[in-house]
């Protein structure tokens, strides 16, 4: 598919952009106070900029570009990018993980009751990845129904956009909501101390 | 900003009157203070017409993110008048 097709009529595409953007600026205090900051949205782009008002002092974690051409017949496009020069991330350069806990129903029951009595889920099982690249230098994609690149994917064509299209997926709401729960509400600070042992001379001969 | 909604309702002292932002979008919801909070969801998705994915789909948070016992009555929460609660649509299945 090549990607710069026109299969919508750009004026509907624009509306139904405008109408999201609106929406977004109706609310943008409220986002705001999550670390949400939208610095640019102009038809067919929009370039939001993702904090962490939760650290101490607050974060600036990455940036998003989002693109609507052809929405809605196709799902918005979503680039992570850095938040200060907006260039693509390759995979190797994305500062934070996204990765996603399965749902507690498909938890085995045994892994579910060690969860129940504390043991760290990190030690019973291994998260999903959401950030997809084949190799580091790629740049990566988040694999997420409701975006782009998921639904373009060989390994999702049995997935298709127009199954999700209109139920609450792929809305520029919906898209930022994901990349901040998976992307920076689980960040914190984490202090690592390293202990090494060597060889040290503690007296110096003549 | 808390105002005159927030205020407890001296005829009906159970209720409460929610701000859920469904979406994006936001709407306001008359709950019981006894009721679990996933009462409030498929109300909240009736006033917005979000009826394209079922309750059980969907996820209660507070502002800073945090997810909420669907399980837990409203009065357990003490939320402050103009708390905003944010609903939002659990992602597919990916990576």
């Amino acid at each position: 598919m090549a990607e710069l097709s026109l299969l919508v009529d750009p004026a509907v595409s624009r509306a139904k952009f405008e109408r999201e953007v609106a929406e977004y600026r109706r609310l943008e205090h409220e986002h705001l106070r999550r670390g949400w900051m939208m610095l640019h949205a102009e038809y067919p782009k929009v370039f939001v900029v993702f904090s962490n008002p939760a650290m101490n002092p607050p974060a600036v974690i990455f940036g998003a570009k989002l693109d609507f051409t052809n929405y809605d017949l196709w799902a918005p496009s979503v680039t992570l990018v850095n938040p200060f020069t907006q260039e693509p991330y390759k995979a190797r350069e994305v500062p934070v993980h996204f990765l996603r806990r399965p749902p507690a129903a498909e938890i085995p029951p045994q892994v579910r009751a060690m969860l129940q009595q504390g043991v760290p889920f990190e030690q019973l099982m291994r998260p999903t990845p959401l950030l997809v690249s084949y190799t580091p230098d790629d740049e990566p994609f988040v694999c997420l129904p409701g975006i782009r690149e998921y639904h373009n994917h060989p390994g999702h064509s049995g997935d298709s956009w127009l199954l999700h299209r209109g139920r609450g997926e792929g809305t520029l709401y919906f898209i930022l909501d994901q990349l901040f729960k998976y992307g920076v509400q689980p960040i914190a600070y984490v202090v690592e101390t390293m202990y090494a042992v060597k060889l040290a001379p503690q007296v110096i001969p003549e | 900003m808390p105002n005159e909604k927030d205020k407890p309702n001296k005829d009906k002292p159970n209720q409460v009157t929610l701000t859920v932002i469904v979406n994006g979008n936001p709407t306001e919801v008359t709950a019981n203070v006894h009721a679990p909070i996933h009462t409030v969801i498929p109300e909240a998705l009736n006033e917005t017409d979000n009826k394209g994915q079922p309750p059980e789909n969907w996820e209660l948070r507070d502002e800073p993110g945090n997810l909420l016992d669907p399980q837990r009555k409203i009065e357990e929460f003490n939320f402050a008048p103009g708390t905003k609660l944010f609903l939002s649509l659990k992602a597919g299945i990916g990576g």
